[in-house]
């Protein structure tokens, strides 16, 4: 059972990133569920690591790197969802399906 | 046990001194600071943790007087090589195998502790403090320089997306984790807790070099470890797109890269 719901751990995280965001990218208005974290430059891979270290506690379980894709953790949406073993295709508006990403592959050890 | 970044450093050790590393940003940061080093009259040892090809210890023992002991640790082997060919004929320089958290001196035998863009790398922040604590005399000095938590910020908006791509989340952050940097809040604490608070203080300086590509490219070595879990046959495309990118920050003086540098000082 999930003792956060999944809209409150989106607004928890959203708050979080716009107190620890790296200074000049974004304005905290701009932020939203959507927005690819690292693509977007309002975190970096230790504020990322910061985030997931966040949202565990949030959640009390771990977030399985292995199996995430790039999209899954960098988006807030998709984080929220993972973090709470939701399915991915599901999405609060029960219409989205995110496709298998070129980084997973490669990090299987797969071709460019 | 093993540790990729020690690995990388001393396979690639013979090309550590190139000149586009030596002329690199982070060349001339470590020029500058290895010239601000003061050596004091009453110094009898001197050690460089992190030393490198021994570059800084040569240089700061030619402008010092010969009685004073200079010693140099180096966890990476074919560094400490580089270090021992640089130092040959020289009674007073010795570099022997170590590292932050385990330094091979015996305790209170140094005067001045000095350490040049190494303390990033160290794997255990508490035990690399209480060693530098261990072997410093009591009224020992110390001047470590580090990089801090906004360092390169234009190359790592710029790059995180790809190596993202290319490594996959756990091997991104994994690489994350091969270094700390710390703001100078943390490194003051850090360091309080196991010195006396009065004896520490802590500096930052943020300084924007400009350089070509190519210049920029040149000091790559220095952080090659967080890139070897890179799948060979995917490194090349993936060097490519860091170099567009990285292409995309040229302004009429060049790419810029700022270095965030924490000076932490023991007195």
């Amino acid at each position: 059972m999930n003792l956060i719901p999944e809209n409150a751990l989106v607004v928890s995280v959203l708050t979080w990133i716009k107190e620890h965001k790296l200074p000049g990218n974004l304005e905290a208005a701009g932020i939203t569920e959507n927005i690819d974290l690292i693509a977007n430059g309002l975190l970096d891979s230790m504020g990322l690591i910061d985030l997931l270290l966040f949202v565990e506690e949030q959640t009390g379980r771990p977030i399985d790197l292995k199996v995430v894709e790039p999209e899954d953790i960098c988006v807030v949406k998709n984080l929220c969802r993972i973090a709470l073993g939701n399915n991915i295709s599901q999405s609060m508006d029960g219409c989205e399906h995110v496709e298998p990403s070129c980084g997973n592959v490669l990090a299987a050890g797969g071709q460019v | 046990m093993s540790n990729l970044v020690v690995e990388t450093y001393s396979r690639l050790a013979d090309k550590y001194d190139y000149e586009l590393n030596l002329q690199s940003c982070w060349g001339r940061a470590a020029d500058k600071i290895q010239n601000s080093l003061v050596i004091e009259d009453n110094d009898e040892v001197v050690l460089d943790v992190g030393c490198g090809t021994g570059r800084a210890l040569c240089q700061l023992a030619s402008r010092s007087r010969p009685n004073v002991q200079f010693m140099g640790i180096e966890p990476a082997e074919n560094m400490r090589k580089c270090a021992q060919r640089r130092i040959a004929g020289r009674q007073n320089i010795s570099i022997v195998d170590g590292c932050f958290e385990k330094i091979p001196i015996d305790s209170q035998s140094v005067d001045y502790l000095f350490s040049i863009f190494a303390f990033h790398w160290v794997t255990d922040l508490g035990a690399s403090v209480r060693e530098i604590r261990r072997v410093l005399k009591q009224d020992g000095r110390a001047d470590l320089f580090f990089i801090g938590r906004n360092n390169g910020h234009e190359f790592i908006r710029k790059t995180s997306p790809i190596f993202l791509k290319y490594m996959g989340p756990a091997r991104f952050l994994e690489s994350a984790r091969m270094r700390t940097q710390l703001t100078k809040e943390d490194a003051v604490r850090l360091f309080s807790e196991t010195f006396d608070p009065r004896r520490v203080s802590a500096d930052e300086s943020y300084e924007t070099y400009y350089d070509s590509l190519e210049g920029h490219w040149g000091w790559w070595v220095r952080i090659e470890g967080q890139f070897v879990s890179i799948p060979p046959e995917a490194r090349k495309a993936c060097d490519q797109e860091v170099r567009s990118a990285l292409s995309g920050l040229s302004t009429q003086k060049g790419i810029p890269y700022s270095i965030h540098c924490l000076h932490l000082t023991l007195r």
